[in-house]
């Protein structure tokens, strides 16, 4: 295979810090490189480099960069080398039709008449799978998937025919069954045009579904690179192995329910309904949902993006009101309850460790609010709580002082957790509370839920995209689809023997990684 | 066991004096608010004082000069450095007086909307439009032809009148934070409305509420100026700036700096206040 792209000693400096560090890469032709790392570890500023496409103020040097052994890269963007990215509906201009933002990269660089590149355009929608390719032409990014306009982003790519293929995490913001296709459609086309593809990814299942090697980068360095199942099989490096270690795992349920009920909800409903110049449109949401939880229990809710599970949270805590249907916590009717003592029962932890605390307030204060609220404790006896609270999640105490932006994702999330056990609810409802963290620091937070739940008795509600992380954590799933509970039941039996399709489709839509040779053992629990 | 936390970051250290405008705007009104603030000790005469024999004495520079008059005198023989002093207490007043009432009412509205939505958005909306509509100098003028021209009632009508800009800015930016997560948080702990609009959200909308605060203040000061001059506000001997070149007018021809002063005077007021605020901005831009 000859080399199509060849890095040497890539330098990234910006304001004074260097970024990425030295490192080599080479992808050839027909094959597909994957370059793997958790956040801020260099790998998209290592892309953007390539690409010519810095943030201002970023110094780029190298020893060689090129193409083909011919002219640097930079010089042939979206010629022959182009780009995928991450969040296709920001990648897409939302006022042009699908039709002219294709044709438009074709014509540039190919000085073509409109039909030429209308035929391409029509040819590639239809290679990527998009049904009636003509009548998708017409339509303009909102009207299409999340799915559709990742398809039509790769079709755009392919417009000009690259050598060259730079794939930035470009199924993360999407579901998993449609990442599975998406994932087998760039390795089709991969294989099929003979393309090279430097694919950027921070999950390692992504690595081993799609990519022939992997370069693994850790703060700017590449730790390791090699065969990807020689890599992930027998890691050489220390962090690699960490990395592979973190991948949830199915685990056998400790089963350490009590049985008694401490919530319910019964045939909960609720549509949405907009008017706008007269005309009403409702969206049911949720349809006859019922759900048990018992004491010490980990009830796991799972299913795809708008399949009403977030909805379904924000019942259980309050911030909506079902149309049909009652819950009840702690024999109390949830629904009735003024917000304040039903805040006493159940507490959230949401996904975004970045939007769920207030900016503007220290850590202290924001894990004192919930004791001024609900307990009549003077203010040093609240900094005492406050204190056992932060150690019970596994932070310095000092870190009261501080406000969220001198904390990480995952230490953010830690405090999230804090604030909801200060009340010490019955039962805690968490909403993607993993999905935007790294997968070493999401073990991290799985591993300090179930010591919570082991040390107090917890009960939690986890929703989640992601079945492995719920096949890791819980003793009961159920699998919501389209604002129905389409499956329910023991989370080892759900996952041996799935009974609806869908759930099938999810269990196929896991990416795993198959344990390491010499460890079999290694499980993300530390 | 998870892993414990014992790194924690250091914040950020601010860029606040780095930034020229921020640094020149600050100092500028800091300066104008401690001449206002010492104005009886820094004023050499009385500003209400006339002195016939001394009328439209020109200031240092030029020929014939009193002596101790550096600014020279007016018309009626008062002191005009004494005048611009006292001149800056009125511009003061009326600047942050104005924004003070008018941020008050804007900002109060602004979140409701925001924060409520649905029909409470709607009247809100409905009144924010209806002000908007309201021509501000026109309407200001017609007030104070009515009741007559007064310090107060300037002030007033300048803070009743001013508000849009403030409730347009707090009801977006709160339409913004409505769905944050953090204020989820705090609702689903049983918190009060009043708590979540005013310790959540508000501090988060502080910083385009105190650019649109410095913007409407230099306008209260121009505008305060402006009906002065028509003769409409502050009223005589007040030594307002607007007024002093209101009353320089028929002058200016012959001795072009008794305008010019106190032109100057508002020209480096509105303009150290907008300096101030473009900082401002720039400074929390940063952060965010």
């Amino acid at each position: 295979m000859s080399a199509l792209l060849t890095l040497r000693n890539l330098s990234v400096t910006i304001g004074g810090n260097e970024i990425v560090h030295g490192i080599d890469l080479d992808v050839a032709r027909g094959e597909t490189l994957a370059l793997v790392g958790e956040s801020g570890s260099g790998k998209s500023m290592t892309a953007m480099a390539l690409m010519g496409i810095s943030p201002p103020g970023a110094v780029v040097r190298a020893d060689e960069m090129s193409f083909d052994s011919g002219k640097a890269p930079a010089a042939l963007r979206g010629d022959r080398l182009s780009m995928v990215f991450q969040e296709p509906m920001t990648a897409l201009n939302p006022v042009f039709t699908i039709a002219d933002q294709l044709m438009t990269v074709y014509r540039q660089h190919r000085q073509s008449g409109a039909s030429e590149a209308r035929d391409r355009a029509l040819h590639l929608l239809d290679r990527v799978g998009l049904p009636d390719p003509a009548a998708q032409m017409r339509k303009f990014p909102h009207q299409l998937s999340g799915g559709q306009r990742q398809r039509v982003l790769i079709a755009m790519a392919l417009m000009c025919g690259p050598d060259l293929l730079i794939a930035d995490e470009p199924t993360t913001a999407l579901d998993v069954t449609t990442q599975v296709k998406l994932l087998d459609l760039l390795g089709d086309l991969q294989a099929e045009l003979g393309l090279g593809m430097l694919f950027i990814t921070h999950d390692l299942g992504v690595v081993e579904r799609v990519s022939h090697r992997v370069a693994v980068m850790q703060q700017g360095h590449i730790v390791e690179t090699g065969e990807t199942k020689q890599v992930l099989r027998a890691p050489a490096h220390a962090y690699t192995r960490k990395l592979i270690d973190s991948l949830p795992r199915p685990r056998t349920p400790a089963a350490r329910n009590s049985g008694k009920t401490v919530l319910q909800a019964r045939g909960v409903g609720r549509t949405y309904t907009s008017s706008s110049w007269g005309k009403t449109q409702s969206f049911q949401a949720l349809k006859e949902v019922s759900l048990d939880l018992d004491e010490g229990e980990i009830l796991g809710v799972v299913g795809e993006s708008g399949c009403g599970k977030s909805t379904l949270a924000r019942i259980l805590i309050g911030l909506d009101r079902p149309d049909t249907g009652s819950v009840e916590i702690a024999g109390e009717a949830a629904t009735s309850l003024p917000q304040r003592s039903l805040a006493k029962l159940v507490q959230p932890v949401f996904q975004d460790p970045f939007g769920s605390l207030n900016p503007r307030w220290t850590i202290g204060s924001i894990l004192e609010l919930p004791l001024k609220l609900h307990t009549d404790l003077d203010a040093p006896a609240r900094r005492a709580r406050v204190a056992d609270l932060l150690r019970s999640v596994d932070l310095p105490v000092s870190s009261a002082e501080v406000t969220p932006r001198a904390l990480s994702g995952g230490q953010r999330q830690r405090v999230a957790i804090a604030r909801a056990l200060a009340v010490e609810p019955r039962v805690i409802v968490c909403d993607e509370p993993t999905s935007a963290l790294d997968v070493s620091v999401q073990a991290q937070i799985l591993a300090l839920l179930r010591d919570l739940r082991r040390d107090r008795g917890l009960s939690l509600i986890f929703i989640s995209h992601d079945l492995a992380v719920i096949e890791n954590l819980c003793d009961r799933v159920m699998v919501m689809y389209k604002g129905e509970v389409v499956e329910e039941g023991a989370a080892d039996r759900i996952f041996a023997n799935p009974r609806h399709p869908h759930t099938q489709a999810l269990k196929d839509a896991i990416l795993r990684v198959e344990p390491l040779q010499q460890d079999g053992l290694a499980t993300g629990e530390k | 066991m998870s892993d414990p936390v014992t790194h924690i970051k250091a914040p950020r250290k601010s860029s606040v004096l780095s930034h020229g405008g921020f640094v020149i705007g600050g100092s500028v009104l800091l300066l104008l608010l401690l001449i206002a603030i010492f104005a009886p000790l820094l004023a050499p005469y009385d500003p209400f004082v006339q002195s016939l024999g001394e009328r439209m004495k020109p200031p240092f520079w030029h020929e014939g000069m009193s002596p101790g008059h550096w600014l020279g005198t007016d018309q009626l023989g008062r002191d005009y450095l004494s005048r611009l002093i006292y001149g800056t207490q009125i511009s003061l007043v009326i600047g942050f007086g104005a924004v003070l009432i008018s941020g008050f009412i804007g900002i109060s509205l602004g979140v409701a909307a925001g924060y409520f939505g649905g029909w409470v958005d709607t009247c809100i909306n409905a009144v924010i439009t209806t002000r908007l509509s309201l021509p501000v100098v026109l309407v200001a003028l017609a007030i104070v032809a009515v009741v007559g021209g007064s310090l107060t009632v300037v002030l007033l009508v300048i803070g009743l009148l001013l508000w849009d800009q403030f409730a347009v800015v707090a009801r977006t930016a709160t339409q913004q934070l409505r769905n944050a997560e953090y204020v989820s948080a705090a609702r689903a702990m049983g918190t009060t409305h009043m708590h979540v609009m005013v310790r959540e959200i508000l501090p988060n909308i502080r910083a385009s509420l105190i650019v649109v605060a410095t913007v409407e203040m230099a306008n209260a000061v121009l505008i305060e100026a402006a009906l002065s001059f028509l003769g409409l506000g502050v009223q005589a001997p007040l030594p307002s700036w607007g007024l002093m070149l209101s009353e320089g007018k028929n002058f200016m021809f012959f001795n072009p700096w008794i305008i010019t002063l106190p032109g100057l005077c508002l020209f480096a007021l509105a303009l150290s206040i907008n300096l101030l605020g473009d900082g401002l901005r720039d400074i929390q831009g940063d952060k965010r």
